[in-house]
């Protein structure tokens, strides 16, 4: 199984997974610093990696105009659903690309990177 | 310390803030969520503090509600119930016919205006002054809460809500008084920041009081702070409520205990409190700014979000 989101096709090269907690630090004037829980915030996840063909970016792109989740599923299965908070998109300089064979070899090739937040059921 | 909050019909609390003052018409809270059902003139309720030790700061009813986009956040704004005698406007139907009283003490004047507006959990100390013995006070184009402030303003007394809802008339001066038992002690760990202010700005050391047909009255002292034979003065002007003359003099009385002394002040924010009301009395102790002993709280603001919970007080000595 590839990566894909919502069904397109990236060739992820990097992963991040970040998560975070809300501790509000308060500072008395004398004694230790106090620590306060308010909340955590949902998982944020990086990818970065090459998109194959237009088609397949304007598509990914569209993503981040509809105000829903979708799913990102790896090689070792589904990672959830995610809302596209930001897709970056680069051309690289490709004269012939073999990694989607399914398409026209001189497809543009992008390499992308896209912030994901993870939907709280 | 995990942070706890609870808000009547209201989940995914954003921000929360609470400011209730020994002088301000009503306690308010400002409420930012996520999602609400509550509407326009809701009954609301707020409970924060911590997991395992928090309680009910806030009880009033909803008084603006907006709706933002592109955050699709809900901002409400609350005011205690005494907010209704502030909406309430007395103006009667026919203007030769106004609301009037003959001969009533001035608690049951406060509680029948109070009532034009439908509040009645109210309790009134007995204040020894009787109005209209002579003529009968009218009460015309003012709201209930604009008059009942007026009477406690010439008697130097104080009309609030408390976190209940009931409303309290009573002679509660802005400093410590002999008969003041303290509920909390803070010191310098319990304190993020903290000030202290020394001013006249209010000081007043001779107090005028002009009542009805002539009736008039005046209270004065020297003050060690003022040069000798210089006088700031306040004036209590009640035509239409002084009617005797020991009632006009016993307000000036009043006033001038309420006013002849510097204000002594200090502002302080700590970790938040849940349990501190105003016009009540605490002990604190910061020795760097010769801070001790018991002072009085003028103000508290509870401030509650994603930077924390934190308590701010103004104290007066």
């Amino acid at each position: 199984m590839s990566w894909t989101l919502n069904g397109i096709r990236i060739f992820v090269n990097k992963h991040e997974n970040n998560s975070r907690q809300i501790m509000p630090t308060l500072q008395p004037l004398s004694g230790g610093t106090v620590v306060q829980f308010f909340g955590y915030e949902t998982t944020i996840q990086q990818i970065a990696g090459i998109i194959v063909g237009r088609v397949d970016l304007l598509a990914l792109q569209e993503l981040t105009t509809t105000q829903l989740a979708y799913e990102l599923t790896s090689p070792e299965g589904s990672l959830g659903n995610f809302y596209i908070k930001a897709v970056r998109a680069d051309r690289l300089p490709s004269v012939y690309q073999t990694m989607r064979l399914d398409l026209d070899c001189e497809s543009p090739v992008y390499s992308v990177s896209v912030d994901l937040q993870a939907e709280v059921v | 310390m995990k942070l706890y909050c609870s808000v009547t019909n209201t989940t995914n609390i954003i921000s929360i803030q609470i400011n209730s003052s020994h002088s301000a018409q009503t306690t308010t809270a400002q409420i930012e969520a996520i999602n609400t059902s509550l509407d326009v003139g809701d009954a609301v309720t707020v409970d924060l503090g911590y997991v395992g030790n928090h309680g009910v700061v806030f009880t009033g009813f909803v008084k603006n509600l907006e709706v933002k986009e592109p955050t699709k956040t809900y901002s409400i704004t609350c005011s205690d119930v005494l907010v209704r005698a502030m909406d309430f406007f007395i103006a009667s139907s026919n203007p030769d016919e106004p609301y009037t009283k003959k001969n009533i003490k001035a608690e049951n004047l406060v509680r029948d205006v109070l009532a034009l507006a439908s509040i009645t959990n109210y309790v009134g100390d007995n204040t020894l002054f009787t109005f209209g013995i002579h003529n009968p006070v009218e009460v015309n184009l003012t709201s209930s809460y604009d008059y009942a402030r007026f009477i406690a303003d010439i008697l130097a007394y104080i009309v609030y809500a408390d976190v209940s809802g009931q409303v309290h008339f009573t002679r509660r001066l802005p400093y410590v008084t002999g008969s003041d038992t303290s509920v909390a002690t803070y010191s310098t760990p319990d304190f993020i920041s903290i000030n202290r202010v020394l001013t006249d700005k209010d000081l007043r050391n001779r107090v005028v009081v002009y009542g009805a047909d002539n009736i008039h009255a005046e209270a004065s002292a020297a003050s060690p702070h003022l040069p000798d034979g210089f006088y700031k003065t306040a004036v209590v002007a009640a035509p239409t409520v002084f009617d005797n003359q020991t009632m006009a003099q016993q307000s000036a009385d009043y006033n001038l205990e309420l006013l002849n002394r510097l204000t002594e002040s200090s502002s302080v924010t700590m970790i938040g409190d849940h349990t501190i009301f105003p016009r009540t009395v605490v002990t604190v102790t910061h020795t760097p700014l010769g801070i001790s002993g018991d002072w009085y709280v003028y103000s508290v603001t509870h401030t509650f979000g994603s930077g924390g919970f934190t308590t701010s007080l103004e104290l007066r000595k």
